[in-house]
């Protein structure tokens, strides 16, 4: 028992960190619908402004302190749910994703560009006596771990009894079911989630603050790591219930220490247990929780006064636009080919080069996002799977190299299915949360094994040679790249115009009805799941093989991210929208590269690529094709109208139209109305 | 807030000729004679697709007004435009004097708009007494509160046995009695009932009807949604035929009866 507690107390105030975090993202997913992936970039900017304030400003402790959870975090809330989440609430759960990923992708970046990129070590800690050990008996604990867990329990403590026995809090659980209800006895709900906001960002701003001293580091990346802990303890507690999301946070972290004490020193179960604690945790709730499986229970009975979905007609494109893209892209390409081959230098051969592989890349996101609706969140950690497979095999036991890619892209697949396998029925937020936390174990524990990522040296990747052509030029690399890219775009047609595509767009039409005639929806959602994985793995194959190497830092989890943004906001229904998402990606910190400091806001330019992706879900080049297609419709048919005008006019302006009265104008007006909605469904 | 703008009153009030007097409760013409709520020309969609045309409909105070007619007729949009649900494209809606149209759901429902709405109308998570207790803290303390509770519970014994429980648990005519019960605990002017029977036993809807009755005495306006044109005609004092987003016919409840009763699709 007292060896338990040796390696218990230590975990608590980890465990009480993961509990706060963990309640912070059940409150604003109840009252906001938001699950707040930007958790870490939220206590990235306080943790910064404190860090900062205190060591260059010399403000005292407190004052920092102050300010940065008082002023700052409440500012940041009050500032997201106004400009942002305010008109997200009717919105689908991959655009709240999307939204929360590309803030915490873009936030931090503007963070650095203010306060400087550089580290941030030892950061003070707000704890009185921080420094100073308390002994309880035998065990012991330091003064920051005390005032974390003495400041969570009071902070849980008090929210608990904020929402059982305040007003406000009767208000908060009110909104969660039906914020239009809550409307109509009288109240704001738009105050209400304001409320549940700031709330929610003082606590983050507070947990960035008892983090850093913990981790002795101001890093985005360790809030991240937290996040995805607390992930796990919010699934524990249902993503609904507090005390059990407490305790699932508790959980965690003293088991994290528990299990890491009791377990052979330096063995790979010590080693690998802390980074896959969170996804195994996670998968186990998926599988074993009821009250997760049963979701969302109570829908807002109000929901008719929503405008239905917009028909599916609206999300495909018109057939002009498919026309002129059929025109323009095998001319366009043919160009492209010929500037790549004999017009550029090296440096933009390997970037043009780049361009391709990572189109593949992104064709992934196109099969699982675009076609079925899933996010996933491990896209990179499927590709560095093809990578390491096709490395060790083609180094280590001799095969060709195009074979090794295609056993890669193999496991990767196989890697896709498993991981999907547990998430996918409960579908959106889950699979999207598990594959996050995958893609952290990854990171953590997998790549960084010998057998797998290669260790510190990583794996060394050979160029492909195929017969008496040998692929190791840059050229000719380019072109086999090019050439791989042209295959996985046929076959991503060939699986949405193919069977499983038809399926799919039968789900997106209704759910309900595909399944009712007799669609297996499951199989047909893993095995996309499990094509995109492979599409990745290749994709990820040619990556390493380009640099002729991949270690366990190339396929971190926070490539997947930026993609999963990038792809969307371009447009995830395509293979055009995959190659333009590929352009940006290559061509945009190429060109900031030449301001200097601005490159520091390459990723703060696709984070918030998502605002416009709020607006404009089919992604925005998607967009703006479309528009430009239906301006120019608009225009020929005003030649047109242009023509037949006096006889309108003369009808407009005739003794009749008086006489006629009120009802007139309004079958006119719903006769204008229709045709105008012909012209924007063409 | 739009009633604190004069030219609101000028340019749609064309009856009021006596200008703008804003804090003034009462335009010239006396405030029982003006209707408590007004709809002029109103055009409502959802999304891309319209569901009124130009309804102009008018609850005097203190009556009830039915509103008839068949599925897909527009009833429910109605009711939505006036809690402010759904807003409108274009036209008006007066309420107690003052210009309500761009005026939010929740700031309406303080004028004294409450809305009965079509299906499960509770907060299911919450208990019974959480339920009544959410309207009736917005500007109460808590000893008010408590005796809008017992009030609600006195009117409505079966509830008051079943205050701990949650809402979702309750049967679908004790869900209705519950938002009526919401709704006498703080008796705003109009009551918006939308399809208050549907799915519900014959015994049940009598005494959801007898409960409107009550209401109604207690000096409530209603405007009433219904399928059940008998037990509408019943209560109402005006009645209004809605068809395709339009209103057909409008007058007092005797001499649409006939008419109302013998509409195709009733």
């Amino acid at each position: 028992m007292s060896q338990f507690l040796i390696y218990a107390i230590p975990g608590l105030p980890y465990g009480c960190v993961f509990a706060l975090v963990g309640v912070c993202l059940v409150l604003t997913y109840q009252t906001s619908g938001m699950f707040n992936l930007a958790f870490g970039a939220q206590a990235y900017v306080s943790a910064v402004i404190f860090y900062t304030t205190v060591e260059d400003h010399h403000w005292p402790l407190w004052l920092a302190a102050v300010f940065s959870v008082l002023v700052v975090g409440p500012l940041l809330g009050i500032a997201l749910d106004r400009l942002l989440y305010r008109y997200m609430r009717a919105s689908t759960t991959t655009v709240k994703l999307i939204t929360a990923i590309g803030l915490s992708i873009g936030v931090p970046s503007i963070v650095d560009f203010f306060f400087g990129s550089s580290e941030k070590l030892n950061p003070p800690s707000i704890a009185p006596h921080a420094a100073h050990t308390y002994h309880l008996g035998s065990y012991y604990l330091d003064g920051n771990g005390l005032f974390t867990v003495v400041v969570t329990v009071v902070l849980v403590v008090g929210l608990g009894l904020l929402f059982r026995f305040t007003a406000v809090g009767l208000r908060m659980r009110a909104v969660v079911e039906s914020p239009r209800m809550v409307q109509l006895a009288g109240i704001s709900s738009e105050r209400v989630s304001m409320l549940a906001w700031i709330l929610s960002s003082m606590i983050t701003a507070l947990a960035g603050l008892m983090l850093a001293p913990i981790y002795h580091d101001v890093d985005v990346n360790n809030f991240n790591l937290v996040l995805v802990t607390s992930i796990a303890a919010a699934a524990i507690g249902g993503m609904s219930n507090l005390p059990l999301t407490l305790a699932g946070g508790l959980l965690l972290g003293v088991g994290q220490q528990v299990l890491a004490g009791y377990l052979p020193l330096n063995s790979i179960l010590a080693e690998g247990l802390r980074p896959s604690f969170p996804f195994i945790v996670l998968v186990a709730v998926l599988l074993l929780s009821p009250a997760v499986r049963r979701g969302r229970s109570a829908p807002d009975p109000l929901s008719g006064c929503d405008p239905p979905p917009p028909p599916l007609a609206a999300s495909l494109r018109g057939a002009g636009l498919d026309r002129v893209s059929r025109v323009g892209l095998p001319v366009f390409v043919v160009a492209v080919m010929y500037v790549t081959l004999f017009q550029l230098s090296e440096h933009y051969l390997g970037l043009m080069t780049e361009v391709a592989i990572y189109s593949i890349i992104f064709l992934s996101f196109t099969v699982v996002t675009g076609f079925s609706g899933q996010i996933s969140l491990c896209q990179m950690t499927f590709a560095g799977f093809g990578a390491f497979t096709a490395g060790q095999l083609a180094t280590d036991h001799g095969w060709p190299f195009l074979v090794a890619m295609v056993a890669g892209g193999f496991v990767a697949a196989v890697c896709g299915a498993v991981v999907a396998l547990p998430a996918l029925r409960l579908g959106g937020l889950y699979l999207a949360l598990a594959t996050l936390a995958f893609a952290v174990m990854a990171d953590e524990f997998l790549f960084p094994l010998n057998d797998i990522g290669g260790g510190e040296a990583g794996v060394d990747v050979p160029r492909p040679v195929l017969g008496p052509i040998d692929f190791g030029a840059d050229r000719s690399f380019f072109l086999l790249c090019f050439a791989i890219l042209v295959l996985v775009s046929f076959v991503v047609i060939l699986i949405r115009k193919g069977t499983i595509g038809t399926y799919l767009a039968a789900m997106r039409g209704s759910e309900v009805a595909a399944s009712s005639i007799g669609i297996n929806l499951t199989r047909a959602k893993i095995t996309v799941f499990a094509l995109s994985a492979g599409i990745a793995g290749i994709g990820g194959a040619l990556l390493a093989s380009q640099v002729q190497h991949a270690d366990s830092e190339s396929f971190v989890y926070q490539y997947s991210l930026v993609f999963v943004v990038l792809v969307l906001t371009t447009g995830a229904r395509t293979v055009e929208g995959a190659i333009n998402a590929s352009l940006a990606y290559v061509a945009i910190p190429e060109i900031l590269s030449h301001f200097g400091t601005l490159s520091v806001l390459e990723f703060a330019l696709f984070g918030f690529g998502t605002i416009a992706y709020v607006k404009h879900p089919e992604g925005i080049l998607e967009f703006q094709k479309r528009s430009s297609i239906r301006k120019f419709n608009q225009l020929r048919a005003r030649m047109k109208h242009r023509q037949d005008r006096p006889l309108i006019h003369g009808d407009d302006s005739g003794p009749g139209g008086a006489e006629s009265g009120g009802r007139a104008p309004g079958i006119a007006g719903e006769v204008a109305g229709l045709s105008g909605a012909g012209d924007v469904g063409d | 807030m739009s009633a604190g703008r004069p030219d609101d009153g000028f340019n749609d009030g064309a009856a009021t000729p006596g200008g703008p007097s804003p804090s003034a409760p009462a335009p010239p013409p006396a405030p029982d004679q003006a209707p408590l709520l007004e709809l002029e020309q109103v055009h409502a969609a959802y999304g891309p697709f319209r569901a009124l045309f130009g309804v102009s409909i008018a609850v005097p105070r203190k009556s009830v007004v039915a509103l008839l007619g068949p599925n897909g007729a527009g009833k429910s949009t109605v009711a939505r435009v006036v809690t402010g649900l759904v807003p409108v494209s274009s036209g008006r809606v007066r309420f107690d004097g003052r210009d309500v149209t761009d005026v939010r759901t929740y700031q309406r429902a303080r004028l004294g708009i409450a809305y009965a709405p079509e299906g499960r109308s509770v907060f299911s998570t919450l208990t019974v007494e959480e339920n009544l207790a959410l309207p009736a803290r917005s500007d109460r303390g808590r000893a008010a509160t408590a005796a809008a509770l017992e009030k609600a519970f006195q009117a409505f014994p079966q509830l008051a046995a079943r205050r701990r429980q949650r809402a979702g648990t309750l049967s679908g005519g004790e869900q209705r009695m519950l938002s009526l019960a919401s709704v006498l605990v703080e008796p705003p002017l109009l009551l918006v009932v939308d399809e208050l029977s549907l799915g519900l036993a014959a015994v049940v809807i009598d005494s959801v009807f007898q409960t409107l009755a009550a209401i109604r005495d207690a000096g409530t306006s209603l405007l009433i949604v219904e399928q059940h044109v008998d037990r509408a005609l019943s209560l109402a004092d005006h009645v209004v035929l809605l068809s395709k987003g339009e209103v057909v016919r409008q007058g007092p409840v005797d001499e649409m009866r006939a008419l109302a009763t013998s509409l195709p699709g009733m």
